[in-house]
């Protein structure tokens, strides 16, 4: 499929591959410990705090200033919650710490997606499968061609128009992305199956509905519609960070897709080069780094799910010399950088496009 | 109590529990949705190496009997730990409970409380257990009941002894109660005084290092030592006394055996530390309690949990089978296992069964 930058490993350099990040992966996970669980101990105290704060400004929000504030404060909270507490609680990074709120089986986020379903396309699909056409529902969503390896329609065409709406809309993206209505629409999947899983998440659809547009504006009287723009504004404000982060993570220009045939037999190191190949990583700071939590070192997140996020940063330099003593293109560059390629794939591909034939991984 | 119900009903609506207990905790107040918080209220010096701890849980705490143990959490280095300790207060006392501990400088926990233990310090209570109680045995008035602690053995009989006199005064109690050494014997005021008070009551000091009011040393327990402290004569089984066992593993086996004959009925827990981290080289067959199905199944230590139970015909949620997508995570409720992907044991935390064999008998939350 897509052209390389990277060379093909031969078995044996794949093996030590490998090994080598199954030895870094081993060595990060024997030194979690007090540091990672104040860390995020703290992450949880920013997100309640900023919460609280924002929807409180938001009670006086009829003052400008306050307005202002209240909504950012309240879309960082939002931000902080879905990336680098949710999402990385869900992995069961902190699940070591047997703090029941910070379980990865039972955690619930701050978004109208099932925090289930999400461990289901996102936790298993996604990670196990990365890339993969056909397996990895994350490649365009079932609505963007990002790829030429994927089927062109005419369909395709509007993509510029489709993909702002998804970015818009990320978290009701995310939330029916399960749903697979597409399937639904042309009979491949019964309405049953599709009623059993509508139940929870409309469950889930209501509350955050009720919570940011009826309940804190009623809680505020008079002031019902500063509050409601308020909330919708913080959510838009997180559904516009979190799209860019995450198609930063694996449509630019150099990630690639792979056919169903890899997993056949894969091994750790096909697996780990598999993730590698996928998947980019943004350069920042500190602060940037959180906020997108710890997603910014995507590749790190995919070769080490399970690792507590606040490490990848530290690791992501020894993966670094890992990839380039086997000669493997490690794949970072600025937000700006990263987003412009992947603006220029959701316009070319738009269009129709050729791939290019597939170049194996390995050698044998 | 209706009105806090409807309020908790409204309230639902804006933040989660999680969210509720935060707060709560942040103005300084262990009140709490679901789970059982409770305060330290005061630390005292008990014995040589052991304290007991007075908690005040929040409103959440369901209530116990004597004779009954909690499973208590701290977090200690960033991770919560979970170990049982016996009620020694009395059920009677409203809204205060006491556990005492004996510190094992092997055991995280007990070592952590004796050190870092001070008023104010918030613990959590999950979940009361046990079957040695008065309610449940329902001994008759005349039933003779002998007691064997060892060490913190002590700590269910405390309760249980004073239940018993304050249910029936004239009901014949004996505590054979064995130590290291003098200093090491807990709730003497009470039990001094119980003995005072009840002439029924008998009460044997023992210690097995040191002599005790110089007397000579009189060693662990033995066949020999029961027959001085309890009379040789074997009275027919429906006279006989219920005895209770309690202490460290190696004392329950002896105590029983050794008991056999003088029982009509024992009861017995052993308290007994994890052993060391053991090594997978040896091929075992091991137990695993699914708690929520109730069923329990052999397995093999050579695979993986997750195998071990789909081919005994467990359905399992899983995944990737290779210890990334967290699916087959279960919480363990007790026992050990070992991570294949890093080597690393883990005990009473969540388990990917798809990488993860078992070390010990486990309980798992299936």
């Amino acid at each position: 499929m897509t052209s390389s930058t990277s060379r093909a490993l031969a078995p044996d350099e794949l093996q030590q591959f490998g090994d080598e990040l199954d030895a870094l992966k081993k060595r990060a996970l024997a030194d979690v410990g007090e540091a990672d669980a104040r860390y995020i101990k703290r992450i949880l105290k920013t997100v309640r705090y900023t919460e609280f704060l924002g929807r409180a400004l938001l009670f006086v929000g009829v003052f400008p200033p306050a307005w202002i504030l209240g909504t950012l404060l309240l879309g960082l909270s939002k931000i902080l919650e879905n990336m680098e507490l949710g999402h990385n609680v869900m992995h069961g990074q902190y699940d070591w710490m047997n703090e029941p709120e910070l379980s990865g089986k039972t955690y619930e986020w701050d978004i109208v997606g099932t925090a289930d379903m999400w461990r289901k396309t996102h936790n298993y699909e996604h990670h196990t499968y990365t890339n993969i056409k056909g397996m990895d529902n994350d490649i365009g969503y079932g609505l963007l061609r990002l790829f030429p390896e994927q089927r062109w329609r005419p369909f395709f065409l509007l993509q510029p128009l489709w993909a702002a709406l998804l970015a818009v809309l990320f978290q009701w993206g995310v939330a029916i992305q399960d749903l697979e209505l597409g399937k639904v629409v042309s009979g491949r999947k019964s309405k049953a199956e599709l009623k059993k899983q509508w139940q929870p998440l409309a469950k889930k659809m209501r509350f955050q509905l009720l919570k940011d547009y009826l309940f804190f504006p009623l809680l505020a009287g008079p002031f019902f519609l500063t509050v409601f723009s308020g909330n919708l504004v913080a959510n838009l404000m997180r559904n516009l960070w979190t799209f860019m982060i995450i198609f930063c993570g694996h449509f630019t220009a150099k990630a690639e897709v792979f056919p169903k045939s890899v997993v056949e037999n894969e091994t750790q190191g096909h697996w780990y080069l598999r993730q590698l190949r996928g998947s980019s990583n943004l350069k920042g700071g500190k602060i940037f780094h959180i906020l997108s939590g710890n997603l910014s070192h995507q590749i790190e997140h995919h070769l080490f799910p399970t690792v507590p996020a606040r490490r990848y940063g530290e690791l992501s330099r020894e993966v670094k010399t890992i990839c380039e003593k086997y000669g493997q293109h490690y794949n970072v560059g600025s937000l700006s950088s990263q987003f412009g390629q992947v603006l220029y794939r959701i316009l070319r591909h738009s269009l129709p496009s050729q791939p290019k034939p597939f170049a194996a991984m390995t050698t044998a | 109590m209706l009105r806090a119900h409807t309020a908790k009903r409204l309230l639902q609506n804006v933040i989660s529990p999680d969210q509720y207990d935060f707060w709560a905790r942040e103005m300084g107040s262990i009140t709490a949705w679901e789970r059982c918080f409770a305060r330290v209220v005061s630390c005292n010096e008990e014995a040589e190496d052991t304290i007991s701890l007075t908690l005040r849980p929040n409103g959440n705490f369901p209530g116990y009997d004597a004779g009954q143990h909690m499973n208590l959490s701290a977090t200690i280095g960033g991770r919560r730990i979970t170990r049982s300790y016996s009620f020694t207060s009395s059920p009677d006392q409203a809204g205060l409970v006491s556990v005492t501990v004996r510190r094992d400088p092997q055991g995280v926990m007990s070592d952590w409380l004796c050190r870092e233990a001070r008023p104010g310090m918030v613990l959590e209570i999950n979940g009361v257990f046990g079957d040695m109680t008065l309610a449940q045995i329902q001994p008759e008035p005349e039933d003779h009941m002998v007691l064997l602690a060892a060490g913190s053995g002590i700590t269910p009989f405390i309760s249980l002894i004073r239940a018993r006199l304050a249910q029936s005064p004239a009901a014949k109690v004996t505590l054979l109660y064995w130590e290291r050494s003098p200093a090491y014997f807990c709730f003497n005021a009470e039990l001094d005084a119980l003995a005072q008070q009840h002439t029924n009551f008998a009460l044997h000091r023992v210690t097995t290092q040191s002599p005790l009011d110089g007397k000579a040393v009189s060693g662990r327990i033995g066949a020999e030592q029961l027959n001085d402290l309890l009379g040789s004569g074997v009275s027919e089984k429906a006279a006989q006394p219920l005895i209770f066992i309690c202490g460290g593993s190696g004392f329950v086996q002896s105590a029983r055996a050794l008991m056999a004959d003088r029982a009509r009925q024992i009861f017995a827990e052993a308290f007994s530390p994890l052993k060391a981290a053991p090594t997978l080289e040896k091929a075992e067959t091991l137990s695993v309690t699914l708690l929520q199905s109730q069923r329990v199944l052999q397995v093999s230590n050579q695979e993986t949990l997750l195998d071990a139970l789909e081919r005994q015909g467990v359905a399992v949620e899983s995944g990737c089978r290779m210890g990334i997508c967290n699916t087959c995570s279960c919480a363990t409720a007790s026992g050990r296992t070992r991570d294949i992907t890093t080597g690393q044991f883990h005990s009473g935390q969540a388990t990917r069964l798809c990488v993860s064999q078992a070390v010990s008998d486990l309980q798992l939350d299936l």
